[in-house]
């Protein structure tokens, strides 16, 4: 575009500077009519090459990322509070337990495992009891998929 | 008896006046207790926030030289920052009374040579003949012209360089903005959002910049030209880029303005319905504390979106600073212009006419940096807004 502006300006003082300079006989009349000319070129070929498509256009959108550190930071903080809030509710069962919190993208709860160390202590039925009586508090609470998983205390030492 | 049954009523009375306040001094610690956590966790977030880019920009500007990006944020999200709007009054007004101060000395050249103009104008007909009183005309115009064309450009220059910082600054801060936004449970609005802040900081911003802009000084250089001939005619040539800079201003500013709050309004509404979901949920087993934040996710959430509104605010603030002097410098100007072609009506001759139609043109050079800011902001502000709904 600067060099279009600059174009059209040289165009015209040199139209201007003939004029002022060329009598008004024959020959100085066609020199004026040849200046004109120039300046119409000079105007008109680069729309000529911009409908063509040959011409160069403002680009478009440009690329925005995102900070990733910050977003990973944010959802290591989400994942801690979640699990915060998993442990204040496995406080009311008599269980030694770790838990796993899975976000998506969007930093939203998906999933709840919840892995719990065996003792030998609870019975075979009491297992059962304590696993619906975990995955019911903590879907009514979350709203999201969860899962019990019971291990012997040697893996959970391992 | 009577005063029996006084004794009780008092002492009932005293108990119902006193419980509430035991409630309420226990319900201040706790709010008390939340406010400082969210305070650590507000610490917590600016250090993870990639701010370095935007520092060393600051840096580079000599009128922000040895603000702390950080720091500001924060006294912004406290509220320690305030505005004194009798000192920025009087700042304004000293801006312009510096531009106009600098105009001085070019307004005494243009009022002697117009006034010496129109002198040799009515000897004319007297004793000079009319080729040399031509010539001199046409001179009186050139150094009428040198003088305007001198403090034009460096009004130009300064409009094209708004222009450019307006850009670095979208670039530094609109993935600031996506990032906090999405970490403050507007994801949606975030997706949304991108685009859109990608084709203002690409696509707009190159078309005011290479397109528009460009062809506001070319208007502006087809008037000085138009004039140094009678025989050269460029008012036609002149109006239609005039008319091609006030289409391209009009469109821009129309639709994507109109886009834009069409598209924050609707993301916002999605991000507002799931993220509620997610409150109520929470909120319905932790002990409320006044209804207000909940747990730690929630303040993970919050802080996020304190964040954000204050990185808006510090934008706009960023982009009010740096728009103001040119836009007074312009404004200086025109008003120079118009008061140089009032003054020099009554001389005669077309110096006149020419300073007229020259501060008629300065006006699209203004019209398209105050677009260019204009949708700058409207960007900042659906930004802000559009996530800052859903809480």
């Amino acid at each position: 575009m600067k060099a279009y502006i600059i174009s059209i300006v040289g165009a015209i003082l040199l139209s201007a500077l003939v004029t002022a300079l060329v009598s008004d006989k024959k020959m100085g009349r066609f020199i004026k009519g040849i200046a004109r000319l120039l300046v119409f070129s000079v105007l008109v070929t680069p729309l000529v090459a911009l409908f063509r498509g040959d011409g160069d256009l403002p680009s478009g959108a440009s690329e925005i990322g995102t900070d990733s550190g910050y977003l990973a930071r944010c959802t290591e903080l989400l994942r801690e509070s979640y699990g915060e809030e998993v442990g204040a509710v496995l406080a009311d069962y008599p269980v030694w337990a770790e838990t796993e919190i899975s976000l998506s993208e969007n930093g939203r709860l998906e999933k709840i495992t919840v892995k719990i160390g065996q003792n030998g202590i609870n019975e075979q039925d009491g297992h059962i009891d304590m696993t619906a009586g975990i995955e019911s508090a903590l879907e009514e609470r979350f709203r999201c998929e969860v899962e019990v998983i019971w291990c012997n205390s040697r893996e959970t030492e391992r | 008896m009577t005063g029996k049954k006084l004794l009780i009523a008092a002492l009932l009375l005293a108990a119902v006046l006193l419980i509430p306040h035991r409630a309420n001094a226990a319900y201040a610690e706790g709010e008390e207790d939340v406010m400082e956590g969210l305070e650590q966790k507000i610490d917590e977030l600016l250090a993870a926030l990639d701010t370095e880019e935007l520092q060393n920009y600051l840096d580079s500007l000599s009128k922000f030289g040895g603000v702390s990006v950080r720091d500001r944020l924060k006294s912004l999200i406290t509220g320690d920052v305030s505005l004194d709007y009798a000192s920025l009054g009087e700042a304004v007004l000293g801006l312009i009374r510096g531009e106009a101060s600098v105009l001085l000395p070019a307004f005494a050249v243009v009022l002697a040579v117009a006034l010496l103009c129109g002198i040799l104008n009515s000897a004319k007909n007297g004793f000079m003949n009319s080729t040399m009183s031509d010539i001199i005309n046409f001179i009186g115009f050139l150094s009428v012209g040198a003088v305007v064309l001198s403090c034009l450009i460096s009004a130009i220059s300064a409009g094209f360089e708004t222009v450019a910082h307006m850009r670095r600054q979208m670039e530094l801060v609109y993935p600031l903005l996506l990032t906090l936004m999405a970490a403050s449970g507007g994801s949606v609005s975030a997706a949304v959002c991108r685009p859109a802040v990608a084709f203002m900081s690409g696509g707009i911003v190159s078309l005011f910049a290479e397109i528009v802009l460009p062809a506001a000084v070319l208007v502006i250089v087809l008037a000085f030209v138009g004039n140094l001939s009678d025989s050269v005619r460029t008012e036609k040539l002149g109006d239609f880029f005039k008319s091609v800079s006030k289409w391209l201003i009009g469109l821009s500013l129309g639709l994507f303005s109109l886009f834009l709050t069409v598209q924050g309004i609707s993301a916002a509404q999605y991000d507002g319905l799931s993220l509620r979901a997610v409150k109520y949920v929470l909120s319905g087993s932790v002990p409320v504390v006044g209804g207000f934040l909940s747990g730690g996710v929630e303040l993970v959430v919050a802080g996020s979106a304190l964040i954000k509104n204050a990185l808006g605010a510090f934008a706009v603030f960023l982009l009010f600073g740096t728009v103001l002097r040119p836009l007074l410098l312009f404004v200086a100007l025109q008003l120079f212009l118009r008061l140089s072609a009032a003054v020099t009506e009554p001389a005669g001759g077309k110096i006149s006419a020419f300073l007229s139609r020259l501060a008629g043109d300065l006006g699209y050079f203004i019209a398209a940096l105050l677009s260019v800011a204009f949708l700058y902001f409207l960007t900042l502000l659906l930004c802000v807004c559009a996530s800052g709904a859903i809480l």
